[in-house]
């Protein structure tokens, strides 16, 4: 694919990275030349400096020819103007923009192709929202992602000494629940992945990786770590856009919430916005404050400042000072591989959670959703299948008999609206969703070819 | 030139304003642009952008390159009452994500309606077998004009 990338932040070079290794044609687009620079040759991609909304630069970069145009300068008023350029002048297929002001946001009906032509937006501090809550939500899981609309989850965690189910047979996860239906997509034991087996052994500290029906995720959850209540008491640090709305969303969910923020003033105009909330003014690193309220209290405890270094610190004095679960915002991709697992529960990575999202509409095929996991190594995909038994290489076919990349494994169906885990004689029909979870991402691209339809396909 | 063996596939589907040789397109884009271009040509009840994307959709469902230099981008259009075929050949050939991962330098467009019958379907299973013949081929690719072209595929 012909993809242009404005703006060479830390969302535009990460995608740039990881859509170049993918054998796309990326060029990225800066008004900063020292953003780009050494960019070319390190990731293999064009990059060219100019004002992003420009005809003339998005017609240098490619305008013409380009399938995809992906916005991502801080300026949401250029990313609306580069991809409404882009369609006039050359009525680029597909547009995604990066909108931050929930005045644009709230009102979507501005983004259509006879007003301001935007296929898809993308809210970092939306998707950033959901996945703390998720991991709020569900105690003890790593990451928590969503298919088909919600109705399938996907949850990594780490197995514990305690979970009924470690030090056991996989199959036997049947007799403890006979009536859920879940399956075991990974395991990655000290860092190498293993395919899960019924006779597979799990062993305490693997990472393991479930899919099953949302309502079902608990109770499977339980059989592989000790049971945990959702905590209601949350510390959140930094009241920027993303912690102003992680407060507001769970003040909305009835968990009792306080919000420390250092800027006396943003302390203030934040405090006037919440209703539920209690906003600190203070430092997180100060542990007479952190003792003060009860920070040994707190079930979480999320740093969400834009210092990388300042999150990872407050969170492991917090975890030292008895918060029972610790999580960091980190944007520096080095230090979410060092961190994680090591000193803190969760390192949220805004990029890879947003890169996530924007892989959906690269993907060839009708993919649905995409989820980037462990740390971008992994990927599990939601992807509609077409055709029929001879336009289709998967419809018609009993899963065993589907030739899946290795280390792919179908982790669950979505039919008429109705969720399916599959068993391995379970036969593909035409319109299925089929969630995949795929091991080592240098399969992407075998899994997409199957699923391609083939020419006779109209 | 084995004439016996040429089906008269697109009878009926294609004119020869709507064949086109030596045709420049850098880009996948460009391509189903121009072929979008030559669908709608003299056709006020189709829209150029419409066929664009409903060729660009189904593109993105798998390709429609069927190797040895061939492509047969296609779709359904709402409002199409007949089949509607244009030819393309390219000056340089364009990479498709064929199934050999070839280029191509020959397209056939297609366009059926939105109901389409099966004996609409099967066009694109015999344009594939027409060009799976070696002769066939090669003829068109030796076409020197669009009256040769269309004198081999009508």
């Amino acid at each position: 694919m012909k993809i242009i990338i404005l703006g060479a932040g830390q969302v535009g070079i990460s995608t740039a990275e990881i859509l170049a290794k993918e054998d796309n044609d990326i060029t990225l687009v800066d008004n900063v030349a020292s953003q780009v620079e050494g960019l070319q040759d390190r990731l293999d991609i064009r990059t060219i400096v100019g004002s992003a909304s420009h005809p003339s630069v998005l017609e240098q970069a490619g305008g013409p020819d380009a399938d995809l145009i992906l916005a991502v300068t801080d300026q949401d008023e250029v990313n609306m103007a580069a991809c409404q350029v882009a369609y006039t002048l050359f009525r680029t297929p597909k547009k995604i923009a990066r909108i931050r002001s929930v005045e644009y946001l709230t009102h979507r009906e501005i983004f259509s192709d006879d007003s301001i032509p935007v296929d898809v937006i993308i809210s970092p501090e939306q998707l950033i929202t959901q996945h703390v809550l998720h991991l709020i939500e569900y105690p003890g899981a790593l990451q928590v992602v969503d298919f088909a609309g919600g109705k399938i989850k996907l949850v990594g965690l780490k197995a514990y000494h305690g979970g009924p189910l470690v030090g056991r047979e996989l199959r036997t996860i049947r007799e403890d629940l006979p009536t859920v239906e879940a399956r075991v997509a990974a395991i990655y034991r000290h860092d190498r992945p293993i395919i899960p087996e019924g006779d597979t052994i799990i062993e305490p500290n693997d990472e393991v990786f479930i899919v099953a029906a949302a309502p079902h995720i608990p109770i499977v959850m339980s059989e592989f770590c000790a049971v945990e209540a959702p905590g209601q008491n949350i510390m959140l640090v930094g009241a920027g856009k993303i912690g102003l709305q992680l407060a507001r969303t769970l003040e909305q969910n009835n968990y009792q919430v306080k919000l420390v923020e250092h800027g006396a003033e943003r302390a203030r105009q934040v405090a006037e916005q919440l209703d539920a909330t209690i906003v600190l003014r203070g430092d997180a690193a100060d542990e007479d404050l952190m003792l003060q309220e009860n920070i040994d209290g707190m079930d979480v405890f999320c740093s969400l400042t834009n210092d990388d270094e300042a999150n990872i610190l407050s969170a492991m004095l917090a975890k030292r000072l008895g918060a029972h679960r610790a999580m960091a915002l980190i944007n520096r991709s080095a230090y979410v591989d060092l961190i994680e697992s090591s000193v803190l529960d969760v390192a949220i990575s805004p990029s890879l959670i947003t890169v996530g999202s924007l892989l959906t509409h690269v993907r060839r095929g009708d993919t649905i959703a995409v989820h980037s996991l462990r740390r971008g190594a992994a990927e599990a995909i939601e992807t509609i299948a077409h055709g029929d038994a001879t336009s289709s290489s998967v419809v018609g076919r009993r899963i065993e008999d589907i030739s899946l990349p290795s280390g792919t494994r179908v982790g669950a169906l979505l039919r008429n609206q109705e969720v399916i885990i599959p068993h391995h004689d379970t036969v593909i029909e035409a319109e299925d969703h089929v969630i995949l979870f795929v091991i080592d991402k240098k399969h992407i691209r075998d899994v997409e070819r199957l699923f391609q339809v083939k020419v006779t396909f109209v | 030139m084995n004439s016996t063996a040429h089906p008269r596939l697109l009878t009926g589907l294609l004119s020869t304003s709507r064949i086109r040789l030596n045709v420049s397109a850098p880009s996948k884009k460009r391509m189903l642009e121009e072929l979008a271009r030559l669908l709608s040509h003299n056709r006020p009840d189709l829209h150029r952008d419409t066929v664009f994307q409903v060729l660009n959709e189904r593109e993105r469902l798998g390709s429609t390159g069927i190797g040895d230099g061939i492509a047969l981008p296609h779709g359904r259009l709402n409002g199409l009452t007949e089949p509607l075929a244009a030819v393309i050949r390219l000056r340089q050939a364009l990479d498709f994500d064929s199934v050999d991962d070839r280029p191509i330098q020959l397209i056939v467009g297609l366009l059926v309606p939105a109901n389409a019958t099966e004996q609409h379907l099967n066009i694109l299973a015999s344009l594939a077998e027409t060009f799976n013949n070696t002769e066939q081929r090669e003829a068109i690719f030796r076409a020197r004009d669009a009256q040769t072209l269309f004198a081999l595929l009508t």
